[in-house]
């Protein structure tokens, strides 16, 4: 699996997934947010522990990075905070919003 | 001394259409919207019902024009006659075949001083849709395979070899998908005898709908883009959601066919994209004029129409902003009324001054008054009848908040600030529990007295859930289960004539199978009108298609339709109330003017019709009726007698007109709830009620909002 590689890969979002957490926030104050393809129009609707990842990979972050996030700000085990990560990336993989450009050095 | 002209004067045309609407109202709105009032807008229509062109505050004058058929000489000299009075200086044309006679007419004009930005006759040509398989094939351009077929007889053959579902095009304008040989003959000979010239079959393309409008300057380079993706797209295959992308691949494919067209001025390009070839996009179609969704282009900061007004009055190179991704529109109605007087006199005259205002007053909502919810909130497909409901309710004092409840995120009417306070999503199940589970929920979060649902569909499950809504004290005025039943089309279909002398029940025949349908047709002979039990309805006038029309229906899951001779004549419908004890508390009738393909109506006037309103009273005390209900009527045009054709459970979607009458229905209705008697206010008769279509502005993340949380808030001004 594209995903699964080495630890130290840097995931990024495309410059084309926009991320927007205002209107959700202005409703209920929950968290998350709304992922934009400006691409295609689609929209992905998240949860606030989906929100935490997009916003490090907005700006590119390795594996061990995100699960770290997710540990420690949720009460998660790292392998299930693995397991979301994995799924996530699919997910962006397959809508074409990921790019995992170069290894951290 | 002459007077000095400061305001530019643009002429623009194309203002009818009803719910496929022809692009001129979008366009002189967008234009409004950039010049505001230092220009003025002449509106060229082609018949008094332009329903587009008469909302206030759009156009500046409307102008009836000679058809294009009456030739070039003939519209050269009623433009002039029309600059003669009041200079122009630019004419922008909406409607495809307008766009050749004005180009044909363009060095005229210019020499009287009107200016025009159009592409020449060749290149019109190209892109007309019969040559454009070829324009592709020349230029490498990714196309469906395309077959014209000029003589109809031979759809079957070709459309065989295709395969279904394929779409049928008219050769100007129009298509439609089809799924059977039956249909695709019916359609053929539909759209051939509209626009002529045969047919074009097109093997169908599932994917994902992307179109872009282009303003192309005098030297065909491009002036501005705005690329938007169709997000839903209507029985009609009319795209009425949409939001502004920016794929670069694209814009890149754009620019490399609009190089190939020397165009100048407007056009819109229509692709397909299939989801396991992205980045691969197929040329469906180019129009040689704005699309109806421009209005987007000036949400997005990108205001295309502004763009080639300026450019047409001073071509020069301009720093154009980009549109924003991720602005979207959503296509409502807006309704309106006019003295009948005005459109008399537009027809006398063959030009009018447009209304200054069309009654619409907003009244501030009194802290402690009722809070409503409404179901049947969208223009999706039809126009349903909560729109109109929330348009009565939303100017009266008493009413405190209005909530409209949906099914979908592209529920028009939930997009719509100015009719809901707050839009809550219904689930989508004949589950009761859930159903009072929600309604309790809105009760609890924001305060709720009254439910008026709008939707046949819908009135049944209401009617179970009443008892649990008594106890957390939501009111509903509905009838019972039983009498819900007596009024159904079956049970109208079984209705005998008996004592009812206002009106009769045209004669009509149960179908299930082929057997049925032949004997109903031999019967009944043409034409007809097929029904669904709960509802759609279509004319047909021969065997083939009502054969196909009984195919597509079973199709879409009518186990059994009504086959009832077509009566011809003036058709009226009847709005009324009963209270709780099937009191009939006020009735308003009227005569349909402009009814739309789906047989909605989007012009109407008021009417009395004595005869016939005198016996509803006891025919509905008789049903044990109760609420709001609707009976459609056609006048025999020989035997001059009204025969029932429909009851409706709830009110009629043109309802928003009974309050500019002064006899606010819903508003009787929800005061009656309450035991309150409607006071009577100064009565308007002599109004024309019309109705156009309308984007509003939605940032796209507000569908993904409403589709996972359920729920919107509009702030109120």
């Amino acid at each position: 699996m594209k995903t699964q590689k080495k630890k130290n890969t840097i995931w990024k979002l495309h410059v084309r997934a926009r991320l927007d957490s205002s209107a959700v926030n202005g409703t209920n104050g929950n968290g998350g947010g709304i992922l934009f393809d400006t691409y295609t129009a689609a929209l992905l609707t998240c949860n606030s522990s989906a929100w935490t990842l997009l916003k490090l990979l907005s700006s590119g972050s390795t594996l061990q990075k995100l699960s770290l996030a997710l540990i420690n700000e949720y009460e998660v085990s790292k392998k299930d905070a693995d397991q979301d990560i994995q799924n996530l990336l699919k997910q962006l993989e397959y809508m074409g919003l990921i790019d995992s450009a170069k290894e951290e050095k | 001394m002459r007077k000095k002209k400061s305001k530019i004067r643009v002429a623009v045309s194309g203002f009818s259409g009803l719910d496929n609407p022809e692009p001129g109202n979008a366009v002189a709105r967008t234009l409004r919207y950039d010049f505001g009032n230092s220009i003025e807008i002449e509106g060229l229509t082609y018949d008094v019902w332009s329903s587009g062109a008469w909302p206030s505050g759009l156009i500046d004058r409307l102008h009836l024009m000679p058809p294009l058929s009456s030739g070039d000489q003939t519209t050269l000299n009623r433009i002039l006659e029309i600059h003669a009075k009041r200079p122009i200086d630019a004419i922008i044309p909406c409607l495809d075949l307008e766009v050749e006679t004005y180009s044909r007419l363009s060095r005229q004009l210019e020499r009287n001083g009107i200016k025009t930005l159009l592409p020449n006759q060749e290149d019109l040509d190209a892109v007309k849709k019969i040559f454009l398989p070829y324009f592709c094939y020349r230029n490498d351009i990714l196309t469906p395979n395309t077959i014209h077929v000029p003589n109809i007889a031979n759809v079957p053959f070709y459309a065989d070899q295709i395969g279904y579902p394929l779409i049928v095009k008219g050769t100007v304008a129009d298509s439609k998908k089809v799924h059977s040989r039956e249909s695709v003959i019916y359609e053929a000979s539909r759209l051939n005898a509209k626009w002529g010239g045969g047919v074009l079959l097109q093997p169908f393309i599932e994917g994902d709908e992307y179109v872009v409008a282009v303003v192309c300057r005098q030297d065909n380079s491009i002036l501005g883009m705005t690329p938007v993706r169709k997000l839903g797209i209507n029985e009609r295959g009319k795209g009425v959601v949409g939001s502004v992308i920016e794929d670069p691949q694209l814009e890149k494919h754009a620019r490399t066919i609009i190089k190939k067209l020397h165009w100048r001025g407007p056009l819109e390009l229509e692709f397909i994209s299939q989801q396991q070839e992205a980045g691969r996009f197929y040329l469906i179609e180019i129009n040689c004029r704005f699309p109806n969704w421009i209005v987007v282009s000036e949400f997005a900061g990108c205001n295309l129409p502004g763009l080639l007004l300026r450019e047409i009055l001073e071509p020069r190179r301009r720093r154009i902003p980009k549109p924003r991704a991720g602005t979207a529109y959503v296509r409502d109605t807006y309704e309106f009324s006019l003295p009948a007087d005005l459109i008399d006199k537009f027809g006398r005259f063959g030009e009018i001054s447009a209304p200054l205002s069309n009654n619409h007053k907003r009244i501030k909502s009194t802290k402690n008054g009722y809070k409503i919810a409404v179901t049947g909130i969208s223009s999706f497909d039809v126009v349903m009848p909560g729109l109109g409901v929330a348009r009565a309710l939303r100017n009266e004092a008493e009413i405190e908040k209005l909530y409209g409840l949906g099914y979908g995120p592209y529920d028009s009417g939930a997009h719509n600030p100015s009719l809901f306070d707050s839009i809550y999503r219904l689930p989508d199940t004949d589950n009761e529990a859930d159903l009072t589970k929600c309604i309790k929920q809105i009760k609890e979060n924001l305060g709720l007295d009254v439910i008026l649902p709008c939707l046949d569909h819908e009135i049944e499950k209401f009617i179970r859930i009443e008892d649990n809504l008594k106890k957390i004290d939501v009111k509903m005025l509905l009838p019972s289960l039983k009498t819900y039943e007596n009024r159904s089309k079956k049970h109208l279909h079984n209705m005998k004539q008996k004592n009812w002398t206002a009106f009769r029940i045209p004669e009509s025949m149960m179908v299930n199978n082929d057997s049925q349908l032949s004997r109903s047709l031999k019967t009944l002979g043409f034409p007809l009108v097929i029904k669904g039990i709960n509802g759609g309805s279509e004319k047909v006038y021969n065997y083939q298609h009502a054969h196909a029309v009984w195919l597509e229906m079973k199709n879409n899951g009518h186990e059994e339709i009504i086959v009832q001779k077509f009566i011809a004549g003036d058709e009226f419908t009847v709005a009324g109330v009963c209270d709780h004890n099937s009191n009939l508390l006020q009735v308003v009738g009227v005569k349909k003017l402009l009814q739309c393909e789906k047989g909605n109506t989007w012009g109407a006037i008021k009417v009395s019709l004595p005869g016939l309103t005198e016996n509803l009273a006891p025919y509905l005390s008789k049903l044990q009726w109760k609420g709001p209900f609707e009976l459609e009527f056609i006048r025999d045009i020989t035997k001059e007698t009204l025969n029932l054709i429909e009851i409706n459970p709830r009110f009629p979607a043109w309802i928003g007109f009974t309050s500019d009458l002064g006899v606010n229905l819903p508003l009787t209705t929800v005061l009656s709830l309450f035991g309150i008697d409607t006071l009577p206010k100064e009565r308007k008769e002599d109004l024309i009620f019309l109705r156009t279509c309308h984007e509003y502005k939605v940032e796209a993340e507000r569908f993904a909002l409403y589709a996972s949380r359920g729920i919107l808030h509009h702030e109120q001004s």
